[in-house]
């Protein structure tokens, strides 16, 4: 069973306007619901891989209800803890014709010292029958980056491994606790502790800095992933995708890099199908593949070239 | 209707309780999750009892009934005015022992245990553990889309 954390899940309802401006009047063309947050994200793609997922996080009324209802109808189990606020709803404006993506996010209920203790024991029930943990996305009011390595702590104290996405102050936290794979968000990033982004050079300094806590890093960034563990170094293109596509490339990467650890992939085919997960994903409307077929169909365009 | 399973209509959920829950928390669960009970779980998610919203009744105010013999079941009032009754512990009201289903049992037979044991919950397990719950709502939805299907 793999088990994912979305510690702040939310509903993402992303608005189509031709056409867009600000400060004045606009027609939607198009708006769809979806479940979101990152940790939902990738759990959803495992489960359209075929994984048995159990889905957590902290989920409040309203949209806390539509995201577990989404992800039980598509098979997933749910062990979210109940909290009283309410979950938060993301929205992106999508505009085809400038070619923008515009996102506005909330920043997720309070959450209480209780809450955190709830969701502690469900956690540790439930590390007794994962295989993998993937922890991912942003964190709600009242929930430090070190309750995120704690998480992490937890897991790989009984040898389960975690992959850890999340922005810079969850890493920093984090990363002590030796997750097995660790990725920095750096959606909107144009620097990382210290390291310019726009450089290769120094994107790949970053992953090899990750990495010496991490068990492998991975950073994509600039249409490059770069995916390196302490004995091995590698390059991975990724297209420029669609609009769509760009919300939930991370989401891809992942989910198929998770399937790929999982099934005892060496660190290059762990890249490779993790690349072809995201032109899957980026070639779908909805932004996610839905199959095992759609990712190996996209095996084929991925080169993963060694780095000195 | 003879094919379907447990599996195929159980809620994959697996909010439960533990033993030294309060009361009060599960007060507070019954009322955001609107369900009228909830299994009870050792650490390992096996499932050791289950908590129904009668037990907790039954705890806080063994004779609430109003003047038309109705029972109040407006849980979020009662968790606010639980006082002493909230510090009491999920052990001590729930029922040990209690009845749990497995994923292969088929809807007839889903049926009968429900209607003569007078349950509306029931945890779903599989070697003990807790793998989800299934309610009455959720017969009376495969019932009826049986019937669409076969009219």
């Amino acid at each position: 069973m793999i088990l994912t954390v979305t510690l702040n899940p939310s509903v993402d309802k992303v608005f189509e306007v031709p056409s867009f401006g600000l400060g004045r009047f606009n027609q939607v063309e198009s708006i769809e619901t979806q479940p979101g947050g990152k940790g939902v994200n990738v759990g959803l793609m495992l489960r359209a891989l075929g994984h048995e997922v159990v889905a957590m996080g902290f989920a409040g009324d309203g949209p806390g209800r539509f995201v577990q209802n989404a992800l039980r109808d598509a098979g997933i189990t749910t062990a979210f803890t109940v909290v009283n606020g309410k979950t938060r709803t993301n929205y992106a404006i999508i505009d085809p014709d400038a070619g923008t993506l515009t996102q506005v996010h909330q920043t997720g209920p309070e959450i209480s010292p209780d809450d955190l203790a709830a969701f502690r024991t469900t956690y540790e029930r439930l590390l007794g029958t994962a295989e993998h943990v993937v922890i991912a996305g942003s964190l709600p009011p009242g929930v430090e980056p070190t309750f995120c390595a704690e998480l992490v702590r937890l897991a790989t104290a009984r040898d389960v491994r975690v992959t850890l996405n999340a922005r810079e102050p969850i890493m920093a936290a984090s990363l002590p606790a030796r997750p097995f794979l660790a990725e920095p968000d750096l959606r909107n990033r144009e620097s990382y502790d210290g390291f310019d982004l726009t450089d290769h050079d120094e994107r790949l300094a970053l992953a090899r800095t990750l990495a010496e806590s991490a068990g492998s890093a991975v950073v994509n960034a600039e249409h490059e992933v770069l995916l390196v563990s302490a004995d091995e170094a590698y390059a991975i293109s990724v297209p420029t995708c669609g609009l769509r596509g760009r919300i939930r490339l991370d989401d891809a990467l992942i989910a198929g890099m998770v399937d790929a650890m999982i099934a005892g992939g060496a660190l290059a085919e762990i890249g490779r199908e993790g690349v072809a997960g995201a032109l899957a994903a980026a070639g779908s409307p909805t932004g996610q593949f839905t199959s095992r077929a759609d990712v190996e169909g996209c095996l084929a365009r991925v080169e993963v070239v060694p780095v000195a | 209707m003879p094919d379907r399973h447990v599996r195929d209509i159980m809620t994959r959920d697996l909010t439960a309780l533990s033993r030294d829950t309060a009361l009060r928390e599960a007060a507070r669960l019954f009322s955001m999750l609107r369900v009228t009970g909830l299994p009870v779980v050792d650490e390992h998610f096996k499932v050791i009892g289950f908590l129904s919203e009668a037990d907790i009744i039954s705890a806080v105010a063994p004779r609430s009934r109003d003047r038309s013999g109705i029972f109040v079941m407006d849980f979020g009032e009662i968790a606010r005015k639980m006082g002493a009754a909230g510090e009491a512990r999920v052990a001590d009201y729930m029922t040990e022992h209690a009845l749990t289903v497995t994923e292969d049992v088929d809807l007839l037979g889903l049926s009968e245990t429900m209607l003569t044991e007078g349950i509306k919950v029931l945890p779903v397990v599989r070697d003990g553990m807790l793998i989800g719950t299934v309610n009455r709502a959720d017969v009376c939805r495969a019932l009826m889309e049986d019937r669409w299907e076969s009219s």
